[in-house]
């Protein structure tokens, strides 16, 4: 199912149009990021999957109050935080059953929030990269990079050949460049040189 | 915390995104290292980013994450689907309350009429004695160790001991083994098998990590130490397994992982087996002898459908289905939280006919099915949590007048409605 939405501004102004597309886009992009987001907050190795997806629901009811894409994204960052808020404090709750109303503090919380926004928000943007590989370059990407399968075992997957394989790889490599821009000069000839081992 | 610090946060990462782009205009850089100097954790965090293995790193969970699932999830219930169906605002206990007083009159009634009319009733339930009654499935197995030793497993929580110093953890619902200290006491790897009942449910944590959910009437056998060049497990039933990545021992730095292989046993003949393999990834597969395909539906990941020499690859969201005695396989896109309902502790239902709906009750409650002459070939849809009593799941099919049901003790015939 590919996905024709490819950037915040196409997707907010969908959410406007109630097109379900843009919260597709949203939940693509953003959905394990969030994810993620939520974890950090909980400070525990949970899984958080039911408490994004509530907040995007949420989202969507009251699509129509955003002004920009930008609110968008503080909406679903408050909501979520707000939600594992109230998760630590019932268990909090449960476990200092006989004590006064726990107290929250930022501590508690297991994370800066500011810090978490702007994190999430890189990941979500280099998860965006990904999803505008054209279809094939991506799972070969994904295949290769993530599930480090041999070319080989790419081209049976996928049947492809050989030769397609490293092909898609070397134009997914150079499209995602960006991300290596930055890396220091023995990571980057250390990328290369695995590259070119593969 | 307000409003304000995020909409800052989200400068600061657009700044950093274009920064990373190489497009960020001179005051823009000035206003980023701004941010970045005035405190040692934005400097912290700022350095993290532009290293970039985190960020690999996390990307790379990511992809673990069973984005088609929720997406397909979220999407369907802002399209106002009904799936979970709406009950009336009576309670059950007001509604059971009134059908035994109903039925009690009916009763008296009935045993003047019966000797002049053979009257049918339109929705009759037979008060079932006490020792009978139906209720929901609930977290229940039978593990079977290497010696034959069965073990119950409902809520109990005491560590089991397999041979050659491999614990078995035992909490409400999950079985957790623990191989990391096995010693090797002769040729033989102890094989365990957990199977469940009609009417049971349970999870288990294999060695290697993988987790496997098993529905009812369901079963699963295994080493209980995984050696060698491979992991076989076999399967009958339905089984969601997430399969934990591993590479083959001494083959760490060509990155060549060891395979996962689930084989379903065929039931024309033993050497017919569907072989699942599997390289880390989220499938589900529904094995029941009583339906017509066995189906493996994968979520996340690369899995190969095998059977004799067939064979088929299938992406996510894809479901591969074979029928017993045939080499050919189908394949479809089916409705993801269809599939995985069960796992997620609800039945859902669309355009379904009613005696696959029946089987799984059947399962589920551990009641048996009986189908009146008549019944139309009607499809269904509808949902329910799996936690709520089968008579809530009957009044939502009965609901439009195309199917009545009588419930006589653990029986449960399906009638068309006049």
């Amino acid at each position: 199912m590919e996905l024709h939405v490819k950037n915040d501004e196409d997707c907010f102004r969908l959410l406007q149009e109630g097109d379900p597309a843009g919260l597709q886009y949203l939940i693509r992009i953003y959905f394990p990021v969030l994810c993620r987001y939520a974890i950090r907050i909980l400070n525990r190795d949970a899984s958080a999957e039911d408490l994004v997806e509530e907040a995007i629901i949420k989202l969507w009811e009251r699509r129509e109050a955003f002004t920009c894409i930008e609110e968008v994204k503080g909406f679903l960052y408050t909501s979520i935080r707000n939600s594992c808020i109230n998760n630590i404090r019932s268990r909090k709750r449960e476990q200092a059953r006989f004590q006064a109303f726990a107290q929250i503090h930022e501590e508690d919380t297991g994370a800066c929030i500011e810090s978490e926004i702007i994190y999430a928000e890189v990941l979500a943007d280099l998860r965006r990269s990904v999803n505008a590989l054209p279809a094939r370059m991506r799972k070969v990407f994904i295949l290769s990079h993530f599930k480090e399968m041999s070319n080989q075992e790419i081209a049976d997957h996928l049947h492809l050949s050989q030769q397609t394989v490293r092909n898609q790889k070397t134009r997914a490599f150079r499209l995602i460049k960006q991300w290596f821009k930055h890396r220091s000069a023995f990571l980057w000839s250390f990328f290369i040189l695995l590259f070119f081992c593969k | 915390m307000n409003e304000s610090a995020i909409q800052n946060a989200l400068l600061i990462a657009g700044l950093i995104k274009k920064y990373r782009e190489d497009n960020i205009s001179e005051e823009e850089l000035y206003a980023l290292f701004q941010w970045r100097d005035s405190h040692s954790d934005n400097r912290a965090l700022f350095d993290k980013l532009m290293d970039s293995r985190e960020l690999e790193n996390d990307l790379e969970q990511m992809e673990e994450v069973a984005v088609a699932f929720y997406e397909e999830r979220i999407l369907s219930r802002i399209a106002g689907v009904q799936d979970m169906a709406v009950v009336p605002d009576r309670p059950v206990r007001t509604w059971r309350w009134l059908a035994a007083a109903a039925v009690a009159g009916l009763i008296l009634g009935a045993f003047f009429l019966l000797p002049l009319t053979g009257d049918k009733e339109q929705f009759q339930e037979t008060v079932a004695p006490v020792a009978d009654k139906i209720v929901p499935g609930s977290n229940k197995a039978i593990l079977t160790l290497t010696d034959g030793t069965q073990v119950v497993l409902d809520t109990a929580s005491e560590t089991i001991n397999e041979k050659g110093n491999i614990a078995i953890y035992r909490q409400n619902g999950k079985l957790v083994y623990d191989a990391s200290h096995f010693a090797s006491s002769g040729a033989v790897i102890p094989g365990n098998t957990i199977a469940t009942p009609r009417g049971g449910q349970y999870q288990v944590i294999l060695p290697d990590g993988t987790t496997v959910w098993l529905n009812a009437a369901s079963s699963i056998s295994f080493p209980a130490v995984f050696t060698g060049g491979e992991r076989r497990v076999s399967v009958t039933g339905e089984v969601y397994f997430e399969v934990a990545k591993q590479f083959l021992p001494g083959r760490e730095n060509t990155r060549q992982r060891m395979p996962f292989i689930v084989e379903v046993s065929s039931p024309d003949n033993e050497q017919d087996k569907v072989e699942v393999v599997v390289l880390g990834t989220h499938f589900n597969i529904n094995a029941y002898p009583d339906e017509d395909l066995v189906r493996t539906t994968l979520v996340e990941g690369a899995v190969s459908v095998n059977k004799g020499k067939a064979q088929v690859k299938i992406m996510p969201g894809e479901q591969a289905g074979i029928a017993a005695g045939s080499y050919i396989f189908s394949s479809s896109r089916p409705d993801l939280t269809e599939v995985l309902a069960w796992k997620n502790g609800v039945f859902k239902f669309s355009n379904t006919d009613i005696t696959s709906i029946m089987r799984q009750i059947s399962r589920w409650y551990d009641v048996d099915i009986r189908y009146e002459a008549g019944l139309s070939s009607t499809l269904f849809s509808g949902g329910i949590s799996r936690k709520d009593d089968v008579d809530k799941l009957l009044e939502i099919l009965a609901g439009d007048g195309r199917v009545k049901f009588s419930v006589n003790g653990r029986m449960i015939t399906v009638q068309p409605s006049r």
